[in-house]
């Protein structure tokens, strides 16, 4: 607007009053709650009163990004601002929109939906609209099918990358991020890091900065008793599985255990075997073929896995991840 | 004596307070405070250092970009990896168009009101106003019925209780003299900046797979690939399961078509819209010429690198002191320090005095007034923005700073470009240093960079032809090939002006990371020394007509486009 400072603050106080109870509050960024709110003011005031006033004769609140939605950035592990998503500070009804950035269309289909059935859109727990957050990347992907046949980019530009396969291997957090990007794309559908040719970074997800990085580095071994896997070898057994191993079955699931403290990096899962085929509707087999003898079962590494990539792999294992993330991803959010 | 606060200061980057005092009408004091502090730096440290860039990036929406270069570059050179030919190219393209973009957003979005009267823009004739549009321009959007349609959607949103952007004060400020039609016409070209924006920015949804953060870079150059050149697979249908699996990248057809697009259109628009805009609307302001001075030191890091050496930058670095135009004095990152010594930090184990970024720290300590508070500037301490000096001197940074470094440096093209802006606006070089100065020459060099677009597009066309395929050096993937301790850092422009990364590196995680903003330049606090930065600086000597609603203050102030959130970080 074109008046700054007094004049300013009036404008605002003028529109709350005139369009009491007829507004949305749109809110980015996150609230600062260290040194009593210093560290985020507004003409002398701490950011969070004036959010307070904002929302209090709002229709409703939307907050947009994730430092709005759980504070984001500020938030992560280091930060020294007590930063909070804006939620403690909102009164009446409250709709998240994390991603960083935030998808504008995303934002736009929830401006249509209060304007078409004067309500905001139903959520998830988290606030997170169904539309947008309701499915999981790897399931909306389109470089979905090379990861069912084992077909990842190994390194950046090389003939998998080229020829667009799956960014599993190179970091992508697709299989543990429910957002609408693959489906709804950027600009208007017109890309999404994914088909640009870079993995997921998990932006919409709780604490992701913390949750899911190192970002270039693969998701922990889907099945985390055999720490040593790599997607590349599940890639390579799910060719001979489907070439006609069937019969020995064995399914892995995982669930990922809580973040542990600020600092964790990437939780640890917890392993059990279930039998084959009532695990996970449409899961094929899993087939263990020892090329080699089967090491002892390594201890599971206490913060972070073992750079799995690196490590010289000695078995093979038939199963169908994607299926197996799914579930597990599911379960691993909800912390 | 007056004391005027400012604050919030609309129209910028986070939180922004000013205030001055004022006797007999003229500012003789001024501090300048950045009121928001998120705490990057240290939320970096301990991190894989190919992630810096990442987190770097989200220190600012608009001008992330350069923080995200200046930050892959700065790991980069700890290293000792150099993205190859396309990389380059393609951060060129990046860059340079996201630098057109902020610049003509700048003056849109951030600092159009304080120039055009929107109040005045009601009454407009538009008949003239399209008379105007179209001496000044060939843009085609320019009949009187597009220009009175304009006029009734600013009419219906200055009236309503929610005026939005578009809220004017309450009553007119005698300083407004540009003319109802200039008024008009620039106002149109504001709602059409915001769609050409949305155009233009293709190019990094395409190349970077969204707008604003684009993800695709990694540390050696980037992660996208041109389109599989290679034999088909040998067997069809090798694979059972009947999926579509088509994958068209960035650099194929498609995409560099878009890319294509996006150029031609950011060009059109700078120089059928954007320039004779300012130019138009400056020519009104003549009188302020000279005026919000400030320090007269200016200092450019340099972008846009043909080669990736400094002495193919197509924005020089350098140095320009006391206004002195003869002189081009070189820039060594080793004189760059910053103090906190007017800043909410606890001391680093420098004291107050002046520390290199390599190994300064960040450590945020308040010491300011219980908040609510109703002043700042008597605590010795009034900022969250830390203040950097070349060499024990506060610099000016930005657009202005550039053109006149690439002045000094003898850049033709620059030289000529700012000659034909003296010539359009009829004043002598001696008005540029100043408020005017940093208006004018923000579009004189959006021209500049908008012409090399094509260039690096159709470089990258050729690269790609010619079978180089490569898009990053990846000798320094792998963290087990790095040296237990490396340091590197990245000197790089934003829109707003010189942007520097400084990362130490220990056992292939972040061990120290430091950043120096654009707005940490400008919109300082005092040094050690208790010299003002340099926004404080240009304010000083303003004559303020009405203190109760300091338009003169607003102009300086937005003519830096300061984003204090980035230059506190
Ligand atoms: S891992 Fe990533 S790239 Fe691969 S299919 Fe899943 S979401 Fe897509």
């Amino acid at each position: 607007m074109a008046p700054s400072g007094a004049d300013a603050s009036a404008t605002l106080a003028a529109s709350l009053k005139a369009n009491r109870d007829r507004y949305l509050a749109v809110i980015e960024g996150s609230v600062p709650t260290a040194a009593n709110g210093a560290m985020c003011t507004v003409a002398g005031r701490p950011v969070a009163d004036v959010i307070r006033e904002v929302t209090a004769g709002a229709a409703g609140t939307i907050a947009v990004g994730s430092c709005a939605f759980d504070g984001g950035l500020s938030a992560a592990s280091g930060g020294a601002t007590g930063a909070s998503g804006v939620a403690p500070f909102v009164s009446g009804t409250l709709v998240a929109l994390p991603g960083c950035p935030i998808n504008a269309f995303n934002l736009a289909a929830t401006l249509v939906h209060y304007l078409t059935f004067n309500e905001l859109p139903p959520t998830d727990a988290g606030g997170r609209p169904l539309f947008a957050y309701g499915a999981l990347v790897h399931n909306e992907c389109e470089r979905r099918a090379h990861f069912e046949f084992g077909e990842f980019v190994q390194a950046w530009g090389d003939e998998g990358a080229q020829k667009g396969w799956c960014l599993y291997k190179m970091g992508c957090k697709g299989p543990e991020t429910y957002a609408n990007c693959a489906s709804a794309g950027f600009d208007g559908g017109l890309s999404w890091p994914v088909k640009a040719g870079v993995g997921c970074i998990g932006c919409t997800m709780p604490a992701f900065w913390d949750a899911m990085s190192p970002f270039t580095r693969r998701l922990p071994s889907p099945l985390p008793f055999l720490p040593n896997v790599t997607a590349d070898d599940i890639g390579q057994a799910a060719v001979i599985g489907i070439a006609g191993v069937a019969g020995l079955h064995a399914v892995g699931s995982y669930v990922r255990a809580n973040r542990q403290g600020a600092a964790a990096r990437r939780a640890k899962a917890a392993a059990k075997l279930v039998p084959s085929g009532a695990a996970i509707e449409g899961a094929a087999v899993a087939v263990a073929v020892a090329a080699e003898p089967m090491p002892a079962a390594e201890p599971m590494p206490a913060a972070e896995p073992a750079a799995a990539d690196e490590a010289p792999t000695t078995i093979l294992v038939d199963a169908v991840p994607g299926a197996d993330l799914d579930a597990d991803a599911g379960a691993g959010e909800s912390d | 004596m007056t004391r005027v606060v400012l604050d919030p200061v609309t129209r910028v980057g986070g939180q922004l307070r000013v205030e001055a005092e004022i006797s007999d009408g003229t500012v003789t004091d001024a501090w300048v405070s950045g009121t928001s502090y998120r705490g990057l730096e240290r939320i970096l440290e301990g991190r894989d250092a190919r992630d810096a860039w990442l987190m770097a990036q989200r220190i600012c929406g608009s001008c992330g970009w350069a923080h995200a270069l200046a930050s892959v570059g700065a790991v980069e050179q700890a290293l000792g990896v150099t993205p190859p030919t396309n990389a380059r190219l393609i951060r060129n393209l990046l860059a340079g168009t996201q630098l057109v973009v902020d610049e003509v957003s700048g003056f849109y979005l951030r600092q159009a009101l304080d120039w055009i009267d929107l109040r005045a823009a009601l009454t407009a004739d538009p008949d003239a106003t399209s008379t105007l549009a179209r001496a000044v321009s060939p843009w085609p959007n320019s009949g009187s019925t597009y220009f009175a349609t304009i006029q009734g959607r600013l009419a219906a949103m200055i009236g309503s209780s929610q005026p939005g952007p578009f809220a004017i004060p309450p009553v007119t400020h005698p300083g407004y003299h540009l003319s109802p039609e200039t008024s008009l016409m620039v106002a149109a070209h504001y709602f059409e900046a915001l769609d050409w924006r949305r155009e233009v920015l293709h190019l990094e949804t395409v190349l970077g797979g969204r707008s604003p953060h684009l993800q695709t870079l990694v540390v050696g150059g980037l992660a996208i690939a041109p389109d599989w050149g290679g034999p088909a697979r040998p067997v069809p249908g090798e694979h059972i399961w009947d999926v579509v699996r088509t994958f068209v990248s960035p650099l194929g057809a498609a995409g560099l078509a878009a890319i294509g697009t996006a150029i031609d259109s950011a060009r059109a628009f700078v120089e059928q819209v954007f320039v004779p805009d300012v130019m138009t609307t400056m020519k009104a302001y003549r009188d302020w010429g000279g005026k919000g001075r400030g320090i007269g030191h200016y200092l450019a890091f340099g972008a846009l690198s043909a080669d990736g050496s400094e002495a193919s930058l197509a924005l020089p670095r350098g140095r320009v002191m006391d206004r002195d135009l003869t002189h081009l004095i070189q820039v060594a990152e080793s004189g760059i320090g910053e103090t906190t010594a007017h800043a909410w930090y606890a001391p680093g184990s420098a004291g107050n005095d002046l520390q290199h970024p390599s190994d300064g720290g960040t450590e945020p300590l308040y010491t300011g007034p219980k908040l609510p508070y109703a002043s700042l500037a008597d605590a010795d301490r009034y900022s969250w923005i830390k203040a950097p000096r070349y060499e024990d001197d506060p610099m000016e940074v930005g657009p202005l700073a550039r053109m006149l470094v690439a002045s000094a440096a003898g850049v033709t093209a620059a030289r000529e470009a700012v000659g034909r802006a003296l010539t359009t606006l009829n004043v002598g070089q001696d008005e540029l240093f100043g408020t005017f100065g940093r208006m004018t020459m923000r579009a004189v060099e959006a021209g500049l960079v908008a012409k090399r677009l094509t260039g690096w597009l159709s470089d990258l066309r050729d690269s790609i032809a010619a079978g180089d395929l490569a898009m990053a050096d990846l000798s320094a993937w792998d963290p087990a090939s790095w040296p237990r301790d490396a340091e590197g850092f990245a000197l790089g422009e934003s829109a707003r002006g010189a942007v520097g990364h400084w990362v130490r590196i220990h056992d292939g995680r972040i061990a120290g990371y430091q950043i120096v903003d654009a707005s940490t330049w400008n919109a300082s606090p005092r040094d050690q020394m208790g010299r003002r930065g340099a926004l404080e600086a240009a304010l000083v000597g303003t004559s303020v007509v009405d203190p109760g609603r300091p338009l003169e203050l607003l102009r300086t102030v937005h003519s830096f486009d300061p984003c204090p959130s980035c230059g506190a970080h």
